[in-house]
C-alpha cells in the first residue's frame, strides 16, 4: 500500500539525504551519484523507491532523466491517518451511545 | 510540514466512562476489521489491548495468534488525557505522537484526537549527530508545505 511505501521510502537516512537535495533542486542520477560518491545503480534503486512511494517524479530530458520532488507525495500519509482516525473514533462513539441505549 | 490530523466527537457520558471504555476497553469497540495489521492483511484482528499505564504497550492480537506491537502509552491520566507512542506496522524508531484527552461537556465528553510528531522522521540519533535532522524538517515545511492545504 501506499502508505507504506512512504514510510518504507523515508525510513533510510540516505534516502532522506537525497530527497532533501532534490528537494533544493532537480537532479540527474550522475549528479546524485557524483555528490554522494555511491555508484550509479546504487542511486537508481534509491530513486526508485522514492519514485515508486509517489515522493519524486521523473521527466526525460535528452538522454538523461531529471527527478524532481512531487508536492502531493505526502497527503496519502496523511489522508490514510485521517480515515484511520474517523473509523476509530466513530466506532467509540457508537459504542457509547448504544451502551448509553441499553 | 504537515499539520497534525485533529478529531473531535462528543459521546453521550462522563468523562470517567469515556476514558475507561478507550482504554479498558479497547477491544470491544475498536474496528478490528478496519483499523489493524490483519485488515492490511484483509483479515480481522482477534483482540486489542491497551495496557492501561505509563508504559503500557498497545498490542493487536492478529488473524494467526500472533501478537504485534502497535505503539506504547506515554501519559496515562484518568480520566482526562492518554498520549501514545503510535508505530503500528512500523519500527518503534518511527513513531509518530497520538494525544487523546476527555473533556466534560454539557451532554457529556468532548473527546480530541491530535495525531503529530511527522517530523520524527528525521529525528533520528544518528542523523542529530551530523546535524541533519534540521535538514529534514526543511525538507517537509518546504518541498511539501503545499501537499495537505
Amino acid at each position: 500500500m501506499t502508505y507504506d511505501m512512504i514510510f518504507t521510502a523515508l525510513a533510510d537516512p540516505r534516502r532522506r539525504n537525497i530527497l532533501q537535495q532534490i528537494a533544493t533542486q532537480p537532479m540527474s542520477v550522475a549528479q546524485l551519484a557524483d555528490q554522494h560518491n555511491v555508484s550509479r545503480p546504487a542511486i537508481s534503486q534509491h530513486l526508485k523507491i522514492l519514485t515508486d512511494a509517489g515522493l519524486l517524479s521523473v521527466t526525460p530530458k535528452g538522454t538523461k532523466r531529471i527527478y524532481q520532488i512531487n508536492r502531493d507525495g505526502l497527503a496519502p500519509v496523511r489522508a490514510y491517518i485521517d480515515g484511520f482516525w474517523d473509523d476509530a473514533l466513530t466506532a467509540f462513539q457508537d459504542h457509547i451511545i448504544n451502551q448509553a441505549k441499553d | 510540514m504537515l499539520p497534525p490530523v485533529i478529531k473531535t466527537i462528543t459521546v453521550p457520558c462522563p468523562p470517567q466512562h469515556a476514558f475507561d471504555t478507550f482504554t479498558n476497553d479497547i477491544d470491544t469497540w475498536w474496528p478490528k476489521d478496519k483499523n489493524s495489521v490483519s485488515a492490511m492483511n484483509g483479515a480481522v484482528a482477534q483482540r486489542v489491548v491497551m495496557e492501561p499505564k505509563t508504559g503500557g504497550a498497545i498490542i493487536e492480537t492478529d488473524h494467526t495468534g500472533t501478537d504485534l506491537i502497535w505503539g506504547s502509552v506515554t501519559e496515562f491520566s484518568p480520566h482526562s488525557k492518554l498520549a501514545l507512542a503510535w508505530h503500528i506496522n512500523l519500527e518503534p524508531k518511527d513513531a509518530t505522537f497520538v494525544e487523546v484527552t476527555f473533556e466534560p461537556s454539557s451532554t457529556g465528553t468532548t473527546v480530541t484526537l491530535k495525531h503529530y510528531g511527522w517530523e520524527a522522521f528525521g529525528d533520528k540519533a544518528q542523523d542529530m549527530h551530523d546535524g541533519y535532522n534540521a535538514g529534514w524538517v526543511g525538507v517537509f515545511e518546504t518541498a511539501f508545505a503545499n501537499a495537505c492545504s
